[in-house]
């Protein structure tokens, strides 16, 4: 397995919110990249008109 | 002719009467005069958010404005005692000093300058030192009171947050409307009731005036499961919101950041709390908002390659979608860790020791 296609993935149980995961690539973690949330690219507010 | 006269007369009158009632409901009390009161339920910013003050030795001051409250904690046993000088005359006395449950809380209403300030202190750590004594103590101390009257029918709360004596719009105290879990800063334009009101604060909190705000507001949508989310509290700088409550009924346009939010019920609780990844949310009026808060959530953690072998660190934090960290002071169970090939799992084992 290389570096690039391997990840290390972490599972927590939070009560009330069930099994919360995160993952990172061996490559960032090595490169000591910092983590990102998976939705950062989202936007943070979805505004829609009111009729 | 007299009769025709009579008539119109009482057509007049019946007319009077409703409109007088109207006028009287539309103004709605602009002001209200506050009392103390020990009636507060509702978790605030600074008890939730706030760290702890710590003291070395057995016995501590805390800081109530201008004036100072002498405190201590001491083991008697296998028990924990926390003493508060409540009456001021310099001594803890064998009334002032409370048992510690298992919650490690006590409470003590302190008399200070003709003002009362019913005190909630939580020991968040206490390091033995030699012979049974206390080496030093981490400790948190929140008001348990509140300035309390009433705005067009809904009960506000006024609360001293930051417990330095004196009441002020700058967010470092904080309001409860109505019967709200969760108090939100205080701040100047806030929701009470069915209008946005700015609001001025007497410094002594004894009144509060209310001026109706008139302008187009934004809803705000939360996608977290209603029944779960006990508050959650957004605030700029000059006004602070509970969207469990507010958020249907429309806040002011404008950009807003988490202060905090309160997941759960009495038995388990989650708290989030802001983080330096926080998003801030700009809200549109005449527009439904719908911010990104709450899931996905993810596991935020260090791990490094050391040789073959990958370590992580027990440190981790989960975070969710808008940036927010969910403090748990509990335990949660022991995660697992996998290794992971594209879609394939190599390895899954539960986190340990070495």
């Amino acid at each position: 397995m290389t570096k690039e296609e391997g990840k290390v993935q972490v599972e927590v149980p939070v009560p009330l919110l069930g099994t919360v995961s995160g993952i990172r690539t061996l490559a960032d973690i090595v490169a000591r990249k910092a983590q990102t949330h998976p939705s950062a690219d989202e936007p943070a507010v979805v505004s829609t008109p009111r009729e | 002719m007299v009769c025709a006269t009579r008539t119109i007369g009482l057509w007049a009158a019946a007319l009077t009467v409703p409109l007088l009632l109207a006028s009287a409901a539309f103004a709605e009390d602009p002001s209200t005069d506050l009392r103390y009161s020990t009636a507060l339920k509702a978790a605030t910013p600074a008890e939730l958010t706030g760290g702890g003050q710590t003291f070395r030795g057995e016995q501590g001051t805390l800081s109530l404005g201008s004036d100072s409250v002498a405190i201590g904690v001491r083991k008697v046993g296998a028990n924990l005692f926390f003493g508060v000088d409540a009456d001021g005359d310099g001594e803890m006395d064998r009334r002032e000093w409370h048992g510690l449950g298992k919650d490690f809380l006590a409470a003590a209403e302190v008399k200070r300058g003709g003002r009362k300030y019913a005190l909630k202190f939580t020991v968040l750590r206490a390091v033995a030192g030699d012979a049974g004594k206390i080496a030093s103590v981490t400790y948190r101390a929140n008001a348990g009171f509140a300035y309390a009257g009433r705005l067009g029918g809904t009960a506000v709360q006024i609360v001293d947050d930051n417990l330095d004596g004196k009441i002020t719009q700058d967010g470092k105290d904080a309001l409860v409307v109505g019967t709200a879990r969760t108090a939100v800063p205080l701040r100047s334009v806030h929701r009470i009731g069915s209008a946005v009101y700015r609001l001025t604060v007497e410094g002594d909190g004894s009144k509060l005036t209310a001026a109706p705000l008139d302008e187009p507001l934004a809803i705000v949508k939360v996608p977290f499961r209603s029944k779960m989310m006990q508050g959650l509290v957004i605030e700029n700088a000059t006004g602070a919101f509970e969207l469990t409550e507010d958020g249907d009924a429309g806040i002011p346009a404008g950009e807003y950041k988490l202060v905090y939010g309160l997941l759960g019920g009495s038995s388990q609780q989650l708290v989030l709390k802001p983080t330096k990844l926080s998003t801030a949310w700009t809200v549109k009026a005449g527009h439904e908002n719908t911010i990104r808060v709450g899931p996905p959530l993810a596991v935020f953690f260090d791990a490094q390659l050391v040789g073959s072998d990958i370590k992580v660190s027990p440190m981790m934090e989960v975070i969710g979608s808008g940036g927010e960290l969910y403090d748990m002071n509990f335990n949660t169970g022991r995660p697992a860790i996998l290794l992971l090939q594209g879609a394939k799992t190599l390895v899954k084992a539960a986190m340990g020791y070495g």
